[in-house]
């Protein structure tokens, strides 16, 4: 009798272990934090289509790249840059302007492999997943429907539980914590800037507009007939809105100070955007002062969030500030505040 | 042919109208130009109730009847084609013996086909797929069998694990959940 319960007890599945997930999906990163590891990686969303002729696998030590049917190379992530500038080709980015591309449909193969090696190995696990959608834009007609649903689709194809949460609500879960979630979060990243109030956990209102550091990088280098990909690089090593730049080549102080022009246009737009969208839609009365907390890629050159202070001062807010402050880290302030809700969804599961 | 309430068809067809509005269908076949059709009904009582109106209303048990009818319209189109072919001079006569010989095969196979019941065309006609399945076809399948993806250096940043629990444990409880 006892020798058949010890039986018993070892046919019975061990329960699996949960793994909790946040995955930033961002127009130039993709970005996923884990329950169970220490670290959050990071990977440009860009990849680099070749010949397998024109490269010897053997030279890509170190390197991502995936391997297809008929000599189809990708070189994924970082390299992508590196290659590209090697081979006079433009990189491919499966998004643009916050979403999934319509001219990259054939490139979510590649995203999912991307995105798999980002997350890493689940197998044997239950694993769940919040991933970043974008509020819809209020300056652009695109829908956010078709990139949710793809996102959901890749993850789905990877056994992974999903649920879509808005970025900018992500890093309120990220940052503002010890004012219980309350708060205004502005994620400037490469394709929108996504706005976001919160009062205690709840979104009041979330809205998304199509200008961010792309739009800054075409503005600059339409201004100064350049080639986008090079003011890119420029703002990337450069751009400070602080202390002094020591740089003595005429062409790039052109270009500093034309993204410097351009970073205030974005400011200035999207207070302006907050303003009228808070006055025309959020009903509830903030009766407490609130923090602003910027984040994202755009807002990592240093000085970023002393020029938002300034532009905002000059403008009547509706609601009280407590304090204007930058995400602990712009790039992963999303995945973190991704990662904080799915643990929460898991407690409530149990 | 798109009656309103029904499958779409294509014709010729028999299409099994119970419980439709017959006023409805014949108004609807009326609009669409369409003069060829039949009403047959094997109810006795629906029958009388539409003998008097002009669609004529027949009994499925004739069937030899419509057999006729179709195969008299078949042969009056035939002789059209024929008349039509003869006014051609450049024909030689393999040429029609090979169109005679098409007509012959088509003709047959006609009057051998049996006509296919509504059920029967429901059957063949694909199902609606539900809105789920409409949204994974819209969205390109994801076919990652074929490709391989070798993983080299990637950026990791060292995140801070105690402020991730107090902030999971926070959340969930402003969001109505107990301990």
């Amino acid at each position: 009798m006892e020798k058949e319960e010890k039986q018993n007890e070892a046919v019975k599945e061990k329960p699996k272990s949960i793994v909790s997930i946040g995955l930033d999906v961002g127009t130039m990163h993709l970005c996923a934090a884990r329950s169970d590891t220490d670290e959050v990686k990071i990977t440009r969303n860009v990849f680099l289509k070749l010949d397998s002729d024109d490269v010897q696998v053997s030279e890509l030590s170190e390197i991502s790249y995936v391997e297809g049917e008929d000599n189809e190379l990708y070189i994924v992530g970082s390299d992508a840059f590196r290659y590209a500038n090697i081979f006079g080709q433009e990189v491919s980015r499966p998004m643009e302007k916050g979403l999934i591309s319509p001219k990259e449909i054939a490139a979510i193969d590649v995203l999912t492999l991307m995105i798999q090696d980002l997350i890493g190995d689940v197998k044997g696990k239950e694993a769940y997943c919040s991933y970043s959608v974008p509020a819809q834009a209020i300056d652009e007609g695109r829908s956010v429907t078709y990139h949710e649903s793809v996102f959901a689709r890749i993850l789905k194809r990877l056994g992974i539980n999903y649920t879509s949460v808005n970025e900018a609500m992500a890093i309120i879960y990220s940052e503002c914590a010890k004012e219980k979630f309350s708060g205004i979060a502005i994620s400037f990243g490469a394709g929108m800037a996504n706005c976001a109030i919160s009062y205690k956990g709840i979104q009041a209102l979330a809205f998304s507009t199509a200008r961010s550091g792309d739009w800054i990088d075409n503005e600059t280098a339409a201004s100064l007939g350049m080639v986008a990909n090079r003011v890119t690089s420029i703002k990337e090593k450069y751009m400070k809105f602080s202390g002094e730049v020591d740089i003595k080549n005429r062409k790039t102080k052109r270009v500093l100070e034309a993204l410097y022009y351009y970073h205030k246009a974005l400011i200035e737009y999207t207070v302006k955007k907050i303003i009228k969208e808070f006055d025309e839609k959020v009903d509830i009365e903030v009766d407490e002062a609130i923090p602003i907390v910027v984040s994202g890629g755009t807002s990592i050159p240093e000085g970023f969030v002393d020029l938002f202070r300034d532009v905002i001062s000059r403008h009547d807010l509706p609601f009280e500030v407590s304090e204007i402050r930058q995400a602990k880290n712009p790039l992963t302030a999303v995945a973190n505040g991704l990662l904080i809700k799915t643990m929460s969804d898991v407690r409530g599961m149990k | 042919m798109e009656i309103p309430g029904l499958l779409p068809v294509r014709s010729p067809a028999d299409i099994n109208i119970t419980g439709c509005d017959i006023n409805l269908i014949s108004a609807f076949l009326r609009k669409e130009g369409i003069v060829e059709y039949e009403i047959i009904s094997k109810n006795p009582a629906t029958k009388s109730s539409y003998h008097e109106s002009p669609p004529s209303v027949r009994d499925s048990s004739v069937d030899g009847q419509v057999i006729d009818k179709r195969f008299n319209r078949l042969e009056s189109l035939i002789e059209q084609l024929l008349q039509k072919e003869t006014v051609k001079k450049d024909l030689n006569s393999e040429q029609i013996t090979n169109k005679l010989e098409k007509i012959e095969s088509i003709t047959q196979k006609i009057l051998t086909n049996k006509p296919m019941s509504h059920e029967e065309l429901a059957k063949k006609i694909k199902r609606e797929p539900k809105i789920e399945e409409l949204d994974d076809k819209f969205i390109p399948s994801i076919d990652i069998s074929n490709l391989k993806m070798k993983s080299g250096a990637k950026k990791s940043i060292k995140k801070d694990d105690a402020d991730l629990d107090d902030s999971a444990d926070l959340l969930f409880r402003l969001m109505g959940h107990e301990d």
